[in-house]
């Protein structure tokens, strides 16, 4: 029973020593540890070949039109499956809130998670049950045709609200995508409130949700025969469609938008710099070294760009880049948060950056080897993790590509700085870096950044 | 389960109370009642999926250095990948009151060291293929690892050797300033992402003097009074070999493994008492206490807390079973909602806490989340789990432990704890295993009415406010009893 309330308002709380007691005393240093032996030799570079199992990849297609991959990992403790199940904010018109609820509501229905990006919608979940291949099969039922429950659609009727930070960021997606056609794929972007009533949502999953458009791909102690039955009873009653070619998703010829910064004021003391770029293709003859240029920008702590953002200059927390393949194209993101009156200083070194990686001269081979070393090292790894090889493998097939890890490490091989310097030159030349900056109101509104291309005024 | 939050893109991460909260002038509980013994290990050949991920251990060997040096060496895998972790059993708990920040600045300076080379310590073992590499502060202990290709284990053993035989000598001034800058920078960071100050909440849930009070807390003034001898005493008491944990975890050969461990962290001798860790103190509420707190956030967020029993005990287990089910209810009752539940236990060595966790839309309201929360956990205290449901948490448990032990990175840091409540003070995965195993439904009612009575717990309402302070501004803070 509650026998007494006790109200008190707090005053100044953050921040605030929070200790009345003086501060403890330590005990003073002694005298040090010492280690004495020598730097064994440094080992000749990893020999890829020799780094791990092949893995083999059976495919198989259920009379509905479901494409299916098993790789197969004997004595596998648990099994991992990842579907993709269409849909997406391909610029096909569609409110990617309807694909939104339907992706929540999935996700409470199946045991695993779905995650929706404007290639659509992909169902992972793992099992170590003796019902392995039940799991799957709920996978595909969920989404093959009309089998989704009633009941999921409940909950498809929410609300969806975008942060601040998915503003800015569908701001820069879209600049890169949408600079010439609104229209293009990925230009649209997912802002406001929506509420989602169930029928354009069932309208949507018979629009997109199409059997001979999925892909499951299947990573674990598996046997082919069982799961293929199994999967083909399941989905009997799901209506078999042409299979359709992966769908291809165009971007419009590189031409920045102008101007390339465009920069938010906030309350908050931090300035944040993200900037995206696309690049060639996976299958292009480029996109090893378009890799390996991402690396040396921001893919490795150190890079240049990280050492002197945060340790000469003790500017930043760190600096990164990513390369995201995109099937018809690949992009790189690369990001770092500053205080905001350092943000065109830390500009000024990023441009310098991207000119770096397009000057064969001031590119070393030291750094084009590390980079090559950890990019091989991080497929070997992908293709070791059963969870990360489901989603790579799925990743291809998604773009119609090809699934070989040993493909990919060969071709970084050959990388060298000649390729480095030529592949920046043509994708991340500074002008072709679409920026978004943001930082405190009142520097951003007084403090106009340079950059090639210009910039736009902040806004609050 | 242990918290994990590995961050991909930081070079450390400090791993401290996220939604830490406890009662001020509760009392202290020294784990001696009803938690149940460290269970027996599981049975190997088991068919079970707790079986088969046991089985998977089985080449695991464990042994100490005359120094004290703990080893573990973890032979698995066919790919010629190896993770290296080396953990040391003392954290952001052990810096002293007033120091707070200084077990994540000894973290940082460890990559400063250039172990007799003239370039970055990074620079260097990413030569040699290292991905994954990074530190990472909790409050129970400070853990560095990397993954390279097997053939650079010597390479990599020797620069993690090297590193520790080497901070204190190579230890200044200047690098000291120079890492309180980074770390006051990686804090301004996690603050904008959380969009609160620890300190409000842990102020709650731990008192004055318990070892987690200010483990969450990195002030300013603190950190700016961390000189050379306070961070060599630091360094000299908390990494104390006796205090060091070596994992390798991969394809590599065990005994060539052995050899090389043991002459380079054998080399590494004590020069100071190492730190005492403390002991298990869950601090227990006398009443529900209530806080409203404006933050600049996107949407409002209600928080349910209670402080719970550490990890490795029976109780601790038997609450990873009542999250999952109480995640299930709660959401049951709020999907037409469509809101976002996150319901953990959060297992730490002196004290865990369970969390219920409702994102709600902005201006509607925590009354609604906290009517579902209430009435799944009214049931929950009322009636035992049926078996079906036990059954399917306890499954997705152990799937969850399997995952973590089939990504090479954290099956070595799992490997790498030292959780005072196992048996011998090492992390053993069969008894954690049989931990699971071995819960009834009556262990997991009792540990649900033993750890979330109703009336004294932690509510944290934060409205979404944009003029709020960016550390967030307490509105009420109101104590029911």
């Amino acid at each position: 029973m509650r026998s007494g309330i006790t109200i008190g308002v707090a005053v100044g709380l953050v921040g605030v020593g929070a200790c009345g007691a003086p501060r403890e005393t330590l005990p003073p240093p002694r005298e040090p540890l010492v280690a004495h032996l020598a730097l064994p030799p440094r080992p000749p570079p990893p020999e890829p070949a020799a780094m791990g199992p092949a893995t083999s990849i059976e495919t198989f297609v259920l009379p509905c039109g479901i494409e299916v991959h098993l790789a197969d990992r004997p004595h596998a403790v648990l099994t991992y499956f990842a579907l993709y199940a269409g849909g997406g904010h391909l610029g096909d018109g569609s409110p990617i809130a309807v694909d939104l609820a339907v992706t929540y509501a999935i996700e409470d229905h199946v045991d695993g998670r779905a995650a929706l990006d404007r290639r659509g919608l992909i169902l992972t979940s793992r099992s170590g049950s003796a019902e392995t291949i039940e799991r799957a099969v709920e996978l595909v039922r969920v989404v093959g045709g009309e089998s989704l429950p009633v009941s999921l659609l409940a909950r498809a009727g929410e609300s969806i609200e975008a942060s601040g930070t998915s503003r800015m960021e569908h701001d820069l997606v879209s600049r890169v995508y949408g600079g010439r056609s609104p229209e293009a794929a990925y230009a649209n972007p997912r802002v406001g409130r929506h509420f989602v009533p169930a029928v354009p949502i069932r309208a949507r999953i018979a629009q997109v949700f199409d059997p001979a458009r999925m892909r499951l791909v299947v990573v674990g102690d598996v046997d082919r025969a069982t799961l293929e039955a199994q999967l083909a009873a399941a989905t009997r009653d799901v209506a078999a469609t042409p299979h359709a070619a992966p769908r291809e998703i165009e971007i419009a010829p590189w031409a920045p938008p102008r101007p390339q910064i465009r920069g938010y004021g906030s309350d908050i003391s931090l300035g944040h710099i993200a900037g995206l770029a696309a690049g060639p293709a996976l299958d292009d003859p480029s996109h090893a070294a378009f890799r390996v240029a991402a690396t040396i920008l921001g893919g490795m702590y150190s890079s240049r760009a990280n050492l002197v953002f945060r340790d000469e200059r003790r500017e930043t927390y760190g600096a990164h880049a990513a390369v995201f393949d995109r099937g018809t194209h690949a992009l790189v993101r690369f990001e770092t948060t500053v205080e905001t009156p350092q943000l065109g200083s830390v500009l000024e070194l990023l441009f310098d950056e991207l000119d770096r990686l397009g000057t064969l001269e001031r590119l070393s081979e030291e750094e084009v080897a590390r980079a090559r070393r950890l990019e091989i090292v991080r497929e070997v790894a992908r293709w070791d993790d059963a969870e990360a090889l489901a989603m790579a493998i799925l990743e291809a097939r998604i773009h119609g590509l090809r699934a070989s890890p040993q493909h990919a490490i060969e071709a970084i091989m050959t990388v060298n700085a000649e390729a480095v310097a030529e592949v920046s030159r043509h994708w991340l030349a500074p002008h072709r870096l679409a920026l978004i900056v943001s930082g405190r109101s009142d520097w951003m509104f007084t403090h106009p950044l340079s950059a090639p291309g210009g910039y736009a005024a902040a806004e609050p | 389960m242990p918290r994990r939050s590995w961050g991909p893109c930081a070079l450390c991460g400090l791993l401290t109370g996220l939604v830490a909260l406890s009662p001020v002038g509760g009392r202290g509980q020294a784990l001696d009642e009803d938690v149940g013994e460290p269970a027996r290990a599981l049975a190997v050949g088991d068919t079970s999926l707790g079986g088969r991920l046991a089985q998977t251990f089985v080449d695991v060997r464990r042994h100490e250095l005359p120094n004290g040096v703990h080893v573990v060496l973890d032979p698995h895998g066919e790919t010629a990948l190896v993770t290296v972790a080396v953990s040391i059993s003392a954290g952001s708990r052990d810096q002293g009151h007033g120091w707070t920040g200084l077990a994540h600045l000894a973290e940082h300076l460890m990559f400063r060291s250039r172990a007799s080379q003239p370039s970055h310590y990074i620079e260097r073992i990413e030569n040699l293929g290292a991905i994954e590499v990074n530190g990472v502060t909790e409050r129970d202990r400070t853990v560095y690892f990397e993954t390279v290709p097997s053939e650079a284990l010597d390479q990599v053993l020797w620069f993690e050797a090297e590193r520790f035989a080497q901070v204190l000598p190579e230890l200044d001034a200047a690098a000291i300033a120079n890492e309180r800058e980074i770390v006051l920078r990686e804090r301004a960071i996690r603050e904008a992402q959380r969009r609160i100050g620890p300190s409000l909440v842990d102020r709650e849930l731990y008192p004055v003097g318990h070892s987690y009070a200010e483990a969450a807390l990195e002030r300013t003034q603190d950190l700016a009074a961390i000189g050379l001898p306070e961070m060599r005493s630091f360094l000299q008491r908390a990494y104390a070999p006796s205090l060091m944990t070596i994992v390798v975890s991969g394809r590599f050969d065990p005994e060539h493994a052995h050899e090389r461990v043991e002459a380079l962290f054998g080399t590494l001798r004590a020069s100071a008492p190492p730190i005492e860790p403390p002991g298990v103190n869950v601090p227990r509420l006398d009443a529900e206490r209530r806080l409203l707190i404006d933050v600049p956030r996107a949407t409002d967020q209600l928080s349910v807390l209670w402080p719970t029993p550490p990890y490795g005990t029976q109780d601790d287990a038997a609450l990873d079973i009542a999250a999952r089910l109480l995640a299930v209810d709660v959401q049951e009752r709020l999907a037409r909602l469509g809101l976002v539940v996150v319901v953990r236990q959060d297992s730490a060595d002196v004290s865990s806490e369970l969390s219920v966790v409702v994102e709600v839309p902005r201006r509607s309201g925590t009354r609604i989340p906290l009517d579902a929360v209430d009435a799944a956990l009214r049931h929950r205290l009322a009636h035992p789990p049926r078996p079906d449901e036990l059954e399917r948490a306890r499954l997705h448990m152990l799937e969850t432990l399997a995952s973590a032990a089939s990504s090479r990175r954290e099956r070595a840091l799992m490997l790498s704890r030292r959780p005072p409540a196992f048996p011998d003070g090492v992390y053993d995965p069969r008894t954690d295993l049989a931990r699971y195993d071995s819960l009834d439904p009556d262990a997991v009612h009792q540990a649900i009415r033993r750890w979330l009575p109703r009336d004294r717990r932690l509510l944290v309402s934060l409205n979404a406010s944009a003029r709020a302070p960016f550390e967030g501004r307490l509105v009420t803070r109101v104590v029911v009893r």
